[in-house]
């Protein structure tokens, strides 16, 4: 095999090796809306959360801060609040088990405009979830409930890769045997 | 710089899946056009740079359309939504035809994989007949407007939205039935059928302004939001979501349209121009149209 070839291939499975660690969610804003431009002080708060339907392990948080629309008549989000400090707090709600508060910074978010935070939920149930955000105009926060659910009731993932490797199989098998009897027409 | 705009250049989304899929392409591409290059003598017909030139600059737009800034603004932005997916359907589709790709990807693929999927080829195997049916010029002009068309039912663009795998099937579709829809207009391997006459590919092309301009129009003419994703969405560029859904609507249907049409002149004077070349060499008519 030429040199050239074998580093290429080299290359492209290096790159297939480090597409594994991937994450599987988020790569634009999306997620189910929790929280659709809910007043709180002086601005608006939206927030998706991923996975949908939301369930026990890593919960996503993506959050826009905004000021209300200059034509009040409008029901939509105003304008981007960038330099805001913005943080969610989940309770689990008539239990006893303990809150917690995390950080939602534009670091993790693909798109630089919204707040984002990822954290582990091992219990399901209940949770409250309140975005406080503090900015130059003041402080303001929202709330709202949400239900976690234990498992997803949707098939799990390895089932989909499951069904695409037979697929993948099958069509190999096809192609295997139906370049079998005559010559390609490269020959 | 206004720190909204900052934002916005900074939310590139440089996905390994993407970058991945682009890699392999492009690199079998490149092993093929060498193989293939190698095997010529000047002049060059087959491995020509200008189908290089088209078939990378392709894979290149497709990574600025589901990476760059454009892919997130168009959570943002109607308009830029619109922009990508015009973007992938009429600018890169036909650039990756222009390129040939079919050739070239094979001949970089090693021969066991290669081998197989030649035979799938042949004169008169099942699954070359099968796709010949599948693929011929009115079902591919169906399935493009379907798909063109039936995206920008609300429910399927705010789900499209809201699920990133949907909204990748989505571009993978758009992308997908443009190839097919230009295929029958820039001939490219595999060669399935004659070319179609010269006045039966304008009227595929231009048939097709019909529908884009139908739905342009009634998305920049609606009285209210009709993709509510984007109520939540913090406004950016002094949009408001009617501005920005009446911009949207009227980029698809007059620049979405214009393409159409810009196409069809192309298609046109490299018709004739083609027909003088082939007549002041002798090449037999029918042989005039296979490629761009």
């Amino acid at each position: 095999m030429p040199t050239f070839r074998r580093n290429l291939i080299f290359v492209m499975l290096g790159l297939a090796i480090a597409l594994m660690p991937t994450p599987a969610h988020a790569h634009g804003s999306g997620g189910t809306l929790q929280m659709n431009i809910v007043p709180a002080g002086a601005y608006q708060i939206s927030l998706w959360t991923e996975p949908t339907p939301l369930t026990v392990g890593n919960i996503h948080f993506n959050i826009a801060v905004t000021t209300p629309p200059t034509d009040t008549t409008l029901n939509e989000a105003g304008a981007p609040v960038l330099n805001a400090d913005v943080t969610v707090t989940l309770t689990p709600v008539g239990d006893t088990g303990e809150s917690r508060t995390l950080t939602a910074t534009h670091e993790d978010a693909v798109s630089k405009i919204f707040y984002n935070a990822d954290t582990d939920i091992t219990t399901p149930g209940d949770w409250r979830i309140t975005v406080t955000v503090s900015a130059a105009e003041g402080r303001g926060s929202a709330d709202t409930i949400v239900t976690i659910a234990e498992t997803s009731g949707q098939p799990s993932r390895w089932l989909w890769y499951g069904a695409g490797a037979a697929v993948a199989l099958t069509a190999g098998l096809f192609l295997f045997r139906q370049s079998r009897p005559a010559s390609s027409p490269e020959n | 710089m206004n720190p909204v705009t900052r934002a916005i250049l900074q939310s590139w989304d440089v996905r390994l899946d993407v970058s991945l899929i682009l890699v392999v392409l492009g690199t079998l591409y490149v092993l093929g056009w060498r193989t293939l290059r190698r095997a010529e003598t000047p002049p060059f017909r087959l491995a020509t740079t200008r189908k290089l030139t088209a078939y990378l600059a392709g894979l290149g737009l497709v990574a600025l359309a589901l990476m760059s800034p454009i892919d997130t603004l168009g959570g943002q932005l109607f308009i830029f939504h619109m922009v990508q997916h015009l973007l992938l359907i009429m600018i890169v589709a036909p650039l990756l035809l222009l390129g040939n790709p079919f050739p070239f990807v094979l001949w970089g693929l090693p021969k066991p994989i290669r081998q197989p999927i030649a035979g799938l080829f042949r004169r008169k195997s099942a699954f070359r007949q099968l796709f010949t049916t599948v693929t011929n010029p009115g079902i591919s002009w169906l399935i493009f407007t379907a798909f063109y068309v039936g995206w920008h039912d609300p429910n399927l663009y705010n789900a499209a939205l809201r699920s990133d795998t949907v909204h990748d099937f989505e571009h993978l579709s758009f992308l997908l039935s443009g190839l097919l829809f230009w295929w029958h207009i820039i001939p490219a391997a595999p060669y399935l059928r004659k070319p179609m006459p010269i006045f039966i590919r304008l009227g595929y092309l231009l048939a097709a302004v019909v529908p884009n301009m139908a739905t342009g129009a009634s998305i920049a003419f609606a009285s209210e939001p009709i993709y509510t994703y984007y109520t939540a969405i913090p406004r950016v560029m002094g949009f408001t979501v009617m501005q920005d859904q009446m911009v949207g609507g009227i980029i698809m249907w007059v620049p979405g349209s214009m393409m159409y049409i810009v196409a069809a002149i192309i298609l046109v004077v490299v018709h004739f121009n083609k027909q003088k070349t082939s007549q002041s060499k002798g090449i037999p008519s029918r042989y005039r149209n296979y490629e761009y």
